[in-house]
């Protein structure tokens, strides 16, 4: 056997998460792969923990010779993600496992097939319960563009990984239909079940008499909690009602009650005595339904693989369970008439009255448990290193297109972060879109000497036109293969644009944007890279996230010239978001696009700019308006003109509600004063209104304006009592 | 003569002419009503003993006699300064008893001392009075003089000595120990200091300004806070500021911060003193927060469990408090009460504690972790960090390290 290093790159694992059957599948991958001889690592990235903080497990699993991390990171599955890819590059695995779910592997996917790493590295990918499948059979529905995300990062790091796996045929199908596009490697690998997994019972040959109902999951919908209490109730109107009834699961919610409340006036008139135990462990849980007696019952809406089935198997326990999403393919072909049953309420009644009066014998797993070791350790044995990446020597020149407007310092920092990089063939293409201050303009003049020894570009706007007529200025005089657009105030690092050159030579990309680290300030750029991305961390060409925001990446961008060509360069609007209409618009017209995993540039913030956090004309609603406006063309376009009303309800709704509560660029509009709080708590047109704005004008010693807002307030309320004393006591007050 | 007249006049009226009292040769009355206070090596019947005080017999006399000028229904009858003895008589409020109160400054072996005698003239019990009296001058006396500087804690003194040139972060809160640690790490020539953690006491310069006069060190923390003061900190900018831009000398900030070497100075050598043992999350993590301040040598204090046959035997490395069972708490009971540490959680949670258990239980400073020493080597390596000394007293283990 050749031993190989093996990392599982997990949010579920048993330890730090009480019941995952994802985190199930896989210690028990762990523990057959340590036992079979492999070097293993369980990667997981996150502080969260259920139970003990994280480095209890990891003493525990060291003790199995399992090498549990923990990366102690907060955050989005975005930013878990990026950690873990951050952690993986430095190291050297043969094989690295992950599930789709969370979409944890979504940035060591994108750093593979941008070549940043991973080269002699497999990229398994696990589907076991994506996103938007678990909330379409949930009855759950999306509210936050973060499930969009979510989404996302799952679908793309099972279209990039190098082999997906999942347990059933079923889940395989239903992300094929969903449109993620398997690679073509993707083949059924069975749950193992884990060492801790002890048969509890001895299977008993034949039917056994059945004297109670076990209904073995949480007490919820999806779990067909409903649909079981109704067959129960269709026992009884048929005159056959079960001699006892157990709900063996925690107790969760159904129709918005409490499960427990709910089951209550289910339960209501039931002949029959019925309890619930809601404390038992999974190995409990088993031990239980082992009494003599007792027929487990499954009621699920969907499952993939469940493991209460694979140990119901397993452990020679009766059981019923619906024939829904992978069930089927766990059990025993001969064994499926028996044990399956067609998800409704009368076919479970049909089958509980027939175990009820026969009895219920246990069934055999389509795939014994030791027959899946050996199938999952001759896997790996049969696993070829991937093909060496084709290398590429060619060093294209680059040009970077910069816009300056009277920042004279900041830009100073921008033009020495690129004499800094570490790419010998660029060139650096300024536009000085008309400054007026002295200071700027004697650095422009300055410049000339230094542009002219490295064969760069000085360029100058007669009049202020903003940045998209100069980068269409700069773009023109460009002569590289690759544009880099860079802001004045902006700083690279220095290996920004190897970088790019690197990934787009790999990934064959027309487009790429990459992770920021902002700061604060007219000051110097920050000396340190910092660990994480600051302030955003957009994702990838994600056009359904891209509808609501922009996940795309910053204007900060590097493209081969064929692209900005292809779709004409920015608009010119005067308003926000180029980049982000710029990109939806690349990625809908097919161009590819990464976003990639490393910081290569640090974005300076301003107070009072578009990202800054005090009130600026730039957050004026009508501003703001169009700027959103420009951001949601290219959706809008792609869609049949009867739809866009829909599309710009969808968007607009949302945006309104962000206004509404203030957040996200609204949230930077200046603050109500205590002045404008007081006249804006009347309605506007009122009388009330108009004397509370007389009120303030008067505290600002304005007494004439004082009296005619006053005197508006009488024509509106002839004899308002309050106006009228207000107006006698101006003159006093004033003076 | 001491009788009616002397309650029924006012000040000193109505009292015998006062003479010097011979504390070695004091007889007390066999009444519950008067109280002495002497100094621990006094050999005669005392019902307190009053501790060394900071300053000269002189200067605590003077500052004796300047306080008693301030005390309510206080009137000096006599002052023999050569022999640092005065005599007061304090009237009660209602029926105006006099009580009579007698100091004298002395010096002892270990250091100024005092004597106060106070007694009643009327009456069979005074109900403590003369207790309450002693011991209230006695605070207001400790409370009017300097104090003496306290000698260094063994961590601040293995911490200061490694901070002459060095840029210093310290990075737990203690409210008593970052002020006196950074005060005495400028006085042993530390380049910079720089306290950081998630939250701050709204008195910190006070604080500093305390432990200033505290350790003779006032010069230095009012130097530090004519530069920065935390009063001048706005919040924890959001984001990296200018580098170099002011910070308070105790400034907010979080070691899990992405550019946590933004926000800080540069630093080489970084302190924990917060305790492992106590830490309610993960070690590992504190200890890579730690090395991302940028300091190439630690300098940590925690709680260990010593070795012993019996957690050998168990195969104990590390545990936590959430995954202890009877057998294990009863032998680190054992080792522990061996270094004289008794933790009140082992009687009542025997076996494993939970954060809401402590919480409900009102358990304050739950050891969370116990480790011995080579689990300790083992989270440091982990993090990239290599111990190169080890300090033990008791449980106490003060370890430097380098990456």
């Amino acid at each position: 056997m050749r031993r190989q290093r093996i990392c599982l790159l997990t949010l579920d694992f048993v330890g730090p998460i009480r019941n995952g059957g994802m985190g199930t599948a896989f210690l028990a991958l762990a523990e057959t792969l340590v036992a079979a001889g492999h070097d293993v690592t369980i990667l997981y990235p996150a502080a969260y923990t259920e139970t003990e903080p994280v480095t209890r497990w990891r003493t525990h699993y060291a003790a199995r010779n399992i090498n549990f991390v923990s990366l102690f990171l907060e955050g989005t599955e975005a930013e878990l993600s990026l950690g873990a890819y951050h952690w993986l590059k430095s190291r050297d695995f043969d094989v690295i496992h992950f599930h789709e779910m969370r979409g944890i592997g979504y940035w060591t996917t994108v750093a593979k097939r941008c070549g940043l790493g991973f080269a002699n590295t497999l990229l398994v990918c696990q589907v076991h319960s994506p996103t938007l499948w678990h909330f379409a059979h949930s009855a759950q529905f999306l509210t936050h563009t973060g499930e969009l995300e979510t989404d996302w990062m799952e679908r793309r790091s099972v279209e990039r990984a190098d082999i997906v796996t999942a347990p059933s045929r079923y889940i395989l199908g239903v992300v094929g239909e969903m449109g993620w596009r398997l690679p073509a490697r993707h083949e059924v690998m069975p749950n193992l079940l884990p060492a801790s997994f002890t048969s509890v019972v001895a299977p008993a040959p034949g039917p056994q008499p059945i004297q109670e109902l076990v209904f073995f999951g949480r007490l919820e919908e999806r779990k067909g909690l409903g649909l079981f209490c109704e067959a129960v109730a269709r026992l009884i109107r048929a005159g056959r009602p079960p001699p006892r009834i157990t709900f063996l699961g925690k107790v969760g919610h159904m129709a918005g009650l409490h499960a427990l409340a709910w089951l209550a006036a289910a339960a209501q008139g039931w002949p029959m005595p019925w309890g619930v135990v809601n404390n038992l462990d999974p190995h409990e849980a088993r031990a239980y339904l082992a009494g003599p007696g007792r027929l487990a019952v499954i009621a699920s809406r969907m499952e993939n693989a469940p493991y209460v089935v694979l140990e119901c198997l397993a452990a020679g326990l009766p059981f019923l369970a619906p024939d829904v999403g992978g069930i089927g393919e766990l059990v025993a072909e001969e064994d499926r008439p028996r044990l399956l049953y067609p998800r409704s309420a009368p076919a479970l009644a049909q089958a509980l009255a027939l175990a009820l009066k026969e009895g219920a014998a246990p069934g055999r797993a389509a795939i014994a448990p030791a027959a899946t070791a050996c199938l999952w350790l001759e896997w790996h044995e049969r696993l070829v290193p991937p093909a060496a990446p084709a290398v590429h020597t060619a060093q294209p020149l680059v040009s970077v297109c910069m816009a300056a407007f009277n920042r004279p310092g900041p830009l100073a920092h921008a033009i020495a972060s690129i004499e800094a990089q570490d790419y010998p063939r660029l060139e650096l293409i300024l536009v000085d879109d008309a400054s007026t201050a002295p200071a700027a303009q004697r650095f422009h003049d300055a410049l000339g000497p230094r542009f002219a020894s490295r064969g760069w570009t000085l360029l100058r706007q007669e009049t202020n036109s903003w940045q998209g007529v100069t980068r269409h200025r700069a773009v023109t005089a460009a002569q590289g293969e690759f544009l880099l657009f860079m802001d004045d105030d902006n700083a690279a690092w220095p290996d920004e644009i190897s970088t790019f050159v690197g990934a787009a030579q790999h990934s064959g990309a027309d487009i790429l944007t990459c992770q920021m680290q902002a700061f604060r300030g007219a000051g110097p750029p920050p000396r340190h890279r910092s660990a994480r991305p600051i302030g955003w961390l957009p994702l990838g060409p994600c056009p359904a996230l891209g509808v609501f925001r922009n996940g795309f990446g910053d204007a900060n961008m590097f493209m081969r010239r064929t692209a900005w060509d292809s779709l004409g360069g920015f608009t010119l609007d005067r308003a926000y978001f180029e980049d982000w209409e710029f990109l939806q618009a690349a990625t809908l017209a097919g161009l590819h696009l990464e976003c990639l995993p490393e910081i290569l540039f640090c974005y300076r913030i301003w107070d009072g700019a578009q990202t800054g956090n005090s009130g600026s004309a730039a957050h004026d609603p009508d501003f703001l308006y169009r700027s959103y406006a420009r951001a949601i063309r290219p959706a809008l376009a792609a869609l049949p003109e009867a739809l866009r009303p829909a599309l710009r309800l969808a968007i607009e709704r949302d945006l309104a509600g962000q206004q509404a509560r203030r957040e996200a660029y609204w949230a930077h509009a200046p603050g109500v004063t205590a002045d404008q709080g007081a006249i804006a708590r009347h309605p506007p047109n009122g009388a009330e209104a108009m004397l509370a704005a007389a009120h303030v004008a008067l505290g600002q010693r304005q007494g004439e304006t004082a009296r005619l807002l006053a005197l508006q307030a009488l024509r509106i309320a002839p004899g308002h009592p309050a106006a009228q004393q207000l107006l006698t006591r101006i003159p006093e007050i004033s003076a | 003569m001491t009788g009616i007249a002397a309650l029924l006049q006012r000040g000193r009226g109505g009292l015998d002419a006062p003479s010097p009292l011979e504390f070695a040769a004091l007889v007390q009355p066999a009444s519950p009503n008067s109280c002495l206070a002497a100094p621990a090596g006094h050999p005669g019947p005392k019902q307190l003993i009053t501790p060394v005080l900071a300053g000269t017999p002189d200067a605590v006399f003077e500052t004796m006699l300047a306080l008693a000028r301030d005390f309510p229904r206080t009137w000096q009858l006599a002052a023999w300064p050569q022999r640092r003895q005065a005599q007061w008589v304090e009237r009660s409020a209602l029926l105006n008893f006099p009580d009579i109160i007698v100091a004298e400054c002395v010096t002892t072996p270990g250091g100024t001392n005092l004597f106060i005698y106070s007694r009643s003239l009327m009456g069979y019990s005074d109900l403590g009075a003369n207790r309450n009296r002693v011991r209230r001058w006695l605070e207001a006396l400790q409370a009017a003089l300097p104090q003496a500087a306290p000698p260094p804690s063994r961590f601040a003194q293995i911490a200061v000595a490694e901070m002459h040139d060095q840029n210093v972060l310290l990075a737990w809160d203690d409210p008593v120990e970052m002020p006196e640690i950074t005060l005495r790490a400028m006085a042993a020539g530390a380049a910079s200091i720089q306290v950081m953690t998630p939250e701050r006491p709204p008195c910190a310069d006070g604080l500093l300004s305390q432990a200033g006069a505290r350790l003779g060190l006032g010069t230095e923390a009012e130097g530090l806070l004519a530069t920065r003061a935390t009063m001048r900190d706005p919040l924890p900018p959001p984001l990296h500021a200018d580098p170099g831009a002011w910070r308070a000398w105790w400034m907010r900030g979080s070691l899990d911060a992405p550019d946590l070497r933004e926000r800080l100075p540069e630093v080489n050598v970084v302190l924990d003193g917060a305790d492992l043992a106590l830490l309610d999350g993960d070690p590992p993590r504190r200890l890579a927060g730690l090395k991302a301040s940028g300091a190439r040598r630690l300098v940590l204090r925690t709680s260990v469990v010593p070795a012993t046959p019996e957690l050998a035997a168990l195969g104990f490395t590390l545990w936590h408090a959430g995954e202890l069972d009877v057998p294990r708490t009863t032998i680190l009971d054992s080792a522990l009460r061996g270094l004289g540490v008794t933790l009140p959680q082992f009687e009542r949670f025997p076996e494993r504690l939970t954060r809401d258990a402590a919480t409900a239980a009102g358990l304050e400073a739950p050891w969370w972790w116990f480790m011995n020493e080579a689990a300790l080597e083992n989270l440091l390596a982990d993090a990239g960090w290599a111990i190169q000394s080890r300090n033990a007293q008791g449980h106490t283990l003060i370890v430097t390290a380098t990456c």
